[in-house]
């Protein structure tokens, strides 16, 4: 479990101009929970993300994992670093290795485990994240670009983190390529049953595998809670947060606005669909 | 360490050193290098130090500013100096078991420690005064003669504009590879080499690659935008004022001071 307490962070530039980043922010994610991030861009969400795994130090608060102060309770930083993974905003651009198998089992070897161990850990990720056998001799950068985000998530949790954190891991990617990430993120934590902490600009993409969602706007926390909370919330509210309602939400309030019963925003397809069946059983019943 | 560097950091200003020309400023910096680099006797290197600090109060930006932006310089030079102090074979002063100090190293290091402080002084009074733009007007304009050879001035100046343009932003793209690659597991400090020198190879080939990306990029812009290496006008004008005489009368005198206590005074 990690856990955070009245984070702040200031950026200081070089003539002492300073950007407050994060305003006491607190939140905690148990084992086996997923905590969905949402914001717009400079909304706090990387600067937030960087302080838990201890790159960036806050101005204040404190970061708790298993009971454990990451700034004073542990031997050093490497350590934090296992324990806490964090997958930055288009991991692609930092891999290097000559090829696909190296790259993900970059952090492993400095973790200096055994051959065996390492070769196992790998084939059973890239298995997970749709990388098959014959693509690990290639090279990284010979890969399509799903496939080099995937490699690239692959190598931190091969390092089987106590919790994952990925920064809008979806950036820039098509339709297709955005779900079968997903899906992959899904099957990893149904197997591996750890916290994950997932970054995203898109409600639709992240409220329905959320067991909690925190939404930042200019560094400060505007909603903490399920993710059902959101949907009781104004549209117009959440437009101007910058979460970008999906074409489903616009409808669906149009559908509420001829008088209908349903929550304020419904955020996704799978929803809505939930909601109509609801409606139409209900005529169903006074007809 | 990434923030203390001096180079392609102009500083927004209106003091005497910004008035000046950028060929002022640029002979000015050639003179105070060349002197420093040719005199050895300690008090020619003293006239040339006190012409850095007031060239340095001319620039109207503060001590505390110069020794920020060169801490790191600062630093190798006085470990320079310290080597060189504890490792010149000579007659010896202090002993203390291997090592030793001599008078003769004393000022063979005091005078390197000068020379080092100068040439950061004017080369970093000379950066934080002058834009990128002008340097790069001056460059074009001195090359100017070079194209008898077919060499391009106008090329090399925006080379060396685009290089200073780019200087921090490849060290805040450094920065982020090193702590992403912390993040996946990268070990920078190691007891195995080889694995700190994987560490460092993770970080230069990302670095590589995007600067590669980057450079087609912008060459491809710059062809969209219809560069094609002819001049060009400035919007700055560019004239040598009452000002820069001064200065440069000034730097003469250096010289002559210099040249002066080398030909009379032995110490
Ligand atoms: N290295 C930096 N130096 C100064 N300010 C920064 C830096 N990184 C981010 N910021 C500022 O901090 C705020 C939050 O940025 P960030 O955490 O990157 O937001 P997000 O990831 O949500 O887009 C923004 O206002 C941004 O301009
Ligand atoms: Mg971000």
């Amino acid at each position: 479990m990690i856990e955070a307490r009245n984070l702040s962070y200031t950026y200081e530039s070089e003539n002492n101009f300073k950007t407050s980043a994060v305003e006491n922010i607190s939140f905690s994610v148990n084992n086996g929970e997923i905590l969905g991030i949402l914001g717009k861009t400079g909304s706090g969400k990387s600067t937030l993300v960087q302080m838990l795994n201890g790159l960036l130090k806050p101005l204040s608060g404190e970061i708790i994992l298993n009971g454990k102060n990451i700034t004073t309770d542990f031997k050093n930083k490497y350590e934090v670093f296992s324990k806490i993974g964090l997958v930055f905003q288009y991991p692609e651009h930092q891999l290097f290795e000559s090829t696909v198998f190296d790259d993900i089992a970059f952090g492993l070897k400095n973790q200096g485990l055994e051959k065996p161990e390492i070769h196992s850990r790998v084939i059973k990720i890239a298995n997970m994240l749709g990388l098959n056998e014959n693509l690990l001799s290639r090279s990284p950068l010979s890969l399509s670009g799903g496939e080099k985000r995937r490699c690239a998530i692959a190598g931190v949790m091969a390092l089987k983190p106590d919790v994952l954190i990925l920064d809008e891991p979806t950036a820039g990617m098509d339709l297709i390529g955005k779900n079968f990430l997903l899906k992959c993120l899904l099957d990893y934590h149904s197997q591996e049953k750890r916290s994950i902490i997932l970054i995203s600009h898109s409600v639709e993409e992240i409220i329905e595998v959320s067991s909690k969602i925190l939404v930042l706007d200019k560094g400060k926390s505007v909603y903490y809670g399920s993710p059902g909370g959101l949907f009781k919330k104004d549209i117009k509210y959440l437009e101007s947060l910058g979460l970008n309602p999906a074409q489903i939400t616009q409808v669906m309030s149009l559908v509420k606005a001829e008088g209908y019963d349903i929550p304020e925003s419904v955020l996704t397809v799978n929803q809505a669909q939930k909601e109509i069946l609801k409606l139409l059983e209900k005529d169903g019943a006074t007809a | 360490m990434i923030k203390n560097i001096s180079i392609g950091k102009y500083i927004e200003g209106n003091s005497k050193m910004h008035q000046l020309d950028a060929r002022t400023k640029i002979i000015l910096w050639l003179v105070f290098t060349l002197l420093a680099f040719l005199t050895h006797s300690f008090i020619s290197l003293s006239l040339i130090l006190i012409s850095c600090v007031f060239m340095m109060k001319l620039s109207d930006i503060s001590a505390l500013k110069f020794l920020k932006s060169n801490s790191l310089i600062i630093i190798l030079s006085l470990f320079t100096t310290l080597l060189n102090l504890v490792f010149e074979a000579e007659a010896k002063l202090i002993t203390s078991g291997k090592f030793y100090i001599t008078s003769k190293t004393m000022k063979v290091s005091f005078i390197i420690f000068i020379k080092f402080i100068s040439l950061i002084l004017t080369t970093s009074a000379v950066m934080f005064t002058t834009s990128a733009n002008e340097i790069s007007y001056v460059v074009e304009k001195t090359f100017m003669p070079l194209s008898c050879i077919g060499i391009n001035s106008r090329d090399i100046a925006l080379t060396i504009t685009i290089t200073l343009r780019f200087i921090p932003t490849v060290l805040e793209e450094a920065k982020k590879i090193v702590n992403a690659q912390l993040s996946r597991g990268a070990r920078f400090k190691n007891k195995n080499i080889f694995k700190t020198f994987k560490a460092c190879l993770s970080v230069f080939i990302p670095l590589l690659v995007s600067s590669f990306s980057r450079a087609e990029c912008l060459a491809t812009a710059l062809e969209a935008r219809c560069y094609s290496g002819e001049a060009h006008t400035s919007f700055k004008e560019f004239k040598f004022k009452k000002k820069d005489f001064i200065a440069l009368l000034l730097a003469l005198l250096l010289i002559l001071g210099v040249i002066g206590c080398n030909l009379w005074i032995k110490i």
